[in-house]
């Protein structure tokens, strides 16, 4: 499948980098204040709510152990910590893999530069979209997707389904939303299906160090795996109206 | 200054201990142990799917626990010289058993 290089009336909403780390890291610790004497310009630092919870309890709960707690404000990004992880997302409108990228790799040369101990457990790339549509049946028909359970057909349906599917060393999340209501930056209301790629790759780096070495070509097949997954869920209509340009 | 010790609120003190007890990782929440659960990956945080599945929730807990904070801020007095040259005099043994 040929694949576009950038899309006319792009659907996204947000985008999304993490790592997480094995061990004690205590990264919402160490990393906001490195990072704040690093970057240029200077980032604003925000404290998130989960923050307010005390850290045994967090780590104690596989649903806020990975929540963040400190964010970073810095231009086209924000950098979120927890306690073992970061996560580098993408304000809007998105600037682009090859921006997205760079930052990632600055971003990661810096933590290696402050020394966080621990292993690196994984690390991941996640594109969430919202794939425009007024009512259920047309927001099913624009994407490649057939759900049927027992007699029911869901073609005008509200309906959230899951996929889990392991390719090698690389877990891809697929989630499909219908009914999804958003405000767009301008104010304007949209109604549309979420289709959510998460592309997560198992690693067994003993350190970070070792980690950000390799990260360059390996966040880049990362990006193309996920890419791929993302066009092969939509019809080739839905890929026509978003505008496609092609190299 | 044994006599001063025992009238003090007893809620003080515990919530010296346990603090105390906190910074130096002597306090162990449970574990929590759900009776069921699904063997799948969690996948990456992304704050607009949180946003999506727990719109109220999360922030609402996090609310609740900084009001609850806020509340003991503002309730917060001295406890006046006598007491305080009282616990400082010898600090060091205020929590043995």
């Amino acid at each position: 499948m040929k694949l576009p290089k950038v899309l006319e009336h792009e659907p996204l909403v947000d985008a999304v980098f993490e790592v997480r780390m094995g061990g004690n890291p205590q990264m919402a610790d160490l990393l906001p204040g490195a990072l704040f004497s690093l970057l240029a310009p200077k980032p604003k630092i925000q404290r998130l709510p989960a923050a307010e919870i005390p850290q045994p309890i967090r780590g104690n709960d596989p649903n806020l152990i990975f929540t963040p707690v400190i964010r970073l404000d810095w231009g086209e990004f924000t950098i979120s910590f927890g306690d073992r992880n970061f996560v580098i997302a993408c304000k809007l409108p998105y600037p682009k893999w090859s921006n997205f990228k760079e930052a990632i790799l600055k971003i990661v040369e810096m933590v290696d530069q402050v020394g966080i101990p621990g292993p690196v457990e994984r690390y991941s790339i996640k594109y969430v979209n919202l794939i425009q549509g007024p009512t259920l049946a047309d927001q099913i028909s624009k994407i490649n997707l057939t759900v049927r359970v027992g007699e029911v057909d869901a073609k005008d349906d509200h309906l959230s389904v899951q996929v889990h599917r392991r390719e090698g060393d690389t877990l891809h999340i697929i989630s499909v939303v219908t009914g999804a209501r958003g405000k767009l930056a301008n104010g304007e209301i949209v109604f549309g299906a979420v289709v959510d790629v998460d592309s997560i790759r198992a690693t067994s780096f003993s350190d970070f160090g070792s980690f950000a070495a390799k990260l360059e070509p390996a966040v880049e097949t990362l990006r193309q795996a996920n890419k791929l997954k993302f066009f092969n869920c939509l019809t080739e209509e839905t890929i026509s109206e978003m505008g496609p340009k092609y190299d | 200054m044994i006599e001063i010790m025992a009238t003090r609120p007893t809620y003080t003190t515990f919530a010296v201990a346990m603090s105390a007890a906190m910074l130096t990782a002597q306090f162990q929440y449970p574990v929590r142990e759900d009776p069921y659960e699904v063997q799948q990956e969690r996948g990456t945080h992304s704050d607009f799917m949180e946003s999506l599945s727990s719109p109220i929730a999360s922030d609402y807990f996090a609310q609740q626990v900084v009001e609850i904070y806020n509340s003991f801020a503002q309730r917060q007095e001295r406890l006046g010289a006598e007491f305080e040259a009282a616990i400082f005099s010898d600090l060091e043994s205020l929590y043995e058993a």
